[in-house]
């Protein structure tokens, strides 16, 4: 298997899997800056632990999902195919984009 | 310790967006022959030799950024924003957070489409993601001295 076939799936992978999850907020744990201490699943805000951050938690999800998908799809498919999906992940980047947007507008508009 | 690590962010952030913004120039607007102006020579660069610079100068930026810097600013600086009704400079540094995690995915196939022959597409979608990198590089880097800033601006 060749590595450079696995990775344009990485990265169209990744950004899937990444924007769903932050969509969904489906962290597998959470962290708590104030006390540098994680916690399990999507943990409250408290005040005793002060604000949870679930960042680090859906780039964990993103990373463990593409990294495997990434190898198994690289493995199966044509070098072609690859190029082709490389030339696709620009634009679906630019769609991720766009639904961040969406996503985070209600901090813009009121 | 936070001042330090934020101007070596900032400086790393430099450095990658000056990278970028050549690298975008030169794959968009290449100088005709006879140009010899200040503008031509700066889009006249060998963009490919950007690529592995651009690709180490991000991932450095962004650990520092997302790993050593944003976890302070969570608990200090967002609460304070927050508390002052800021939502678009929260909003803001959100839309960073996602769009700077968009661009760190995207180097690898940034990586790939610069290594292969353009075939299939690939000479636009070089084009592209090269871009996307340099926007969202240039939108983090503004939104961030925006941050840094807000109370200087009185924003």
């Amino acid at each position: 298997m060749s590595l450079t076939r696995a990775i344009p799936v990485f990265s169209v992978v990744f950004l899937i899997v990444y924007a769903t999850v932050m969509y969904f907020n489906l962290a597998p744990f959470s962290y708590y800056p104030l006390v540098g201490q994680f916690a399990g699943g999507v943990a409250p805000t408290t005040p005793a632990l002060g604000p949870a951050m679930y960042w680090y938690g859906w780039l964990a999800v993103a990373l463990v999902i593409a990294v495997p998908v990434a190898a198994i799809v690289g493995f199966a498919t044509s070098e072609n195919a690859m190029s082709r999906l490389a030339s696709v992940a620009p634009w679906l980047a630019i769609l991720v984009v766009a639904f961040f947007l969406w996503v985070l507008r209600s901090w813009f508009i009121h | 310790m936070d001042t330090f690590l934020l101007m070596v962010h900032g400086i790393l952030a430099v450095f990658l967006l000056g990278a970028l913004t050549h690298q975008a120039f030169a794959v968009w607007w290449k100088p005709a022959g006879g140009d010899q102006n200040f503008f031509a020579n700066y889009r006249a660069v060998r963009a490919e030799r950007y690529v592995n610079t651009v690709i180490i100068l991000y991932v450095l930026t962004y650990l520092v950024g997302g790993f050593l810097l944003y976890p302070e600013y969570r608990y200090i600086v967002r609460p304070v924003l927050e508390q002052l009704r800021r939502n678009s400079i929260v909003g803001s540094f959100e839309l960073k957070e996602h769009f700077m995690t968009v661009g760190v995915a995207l180097l690898p196939v940034y990586w790939y489409l610069w290594k292969q022959p353009p075939a299939f597409g690939a000479a636009t979608a070089r084009k592209l993601v090269t871009l996307i990198l340099a926007l969202l590089v240039w939108y983090g880097f503004i939104v961030g001295h925006l941050v840094n800033n807000t109370r200087g601006f009185g924003l």
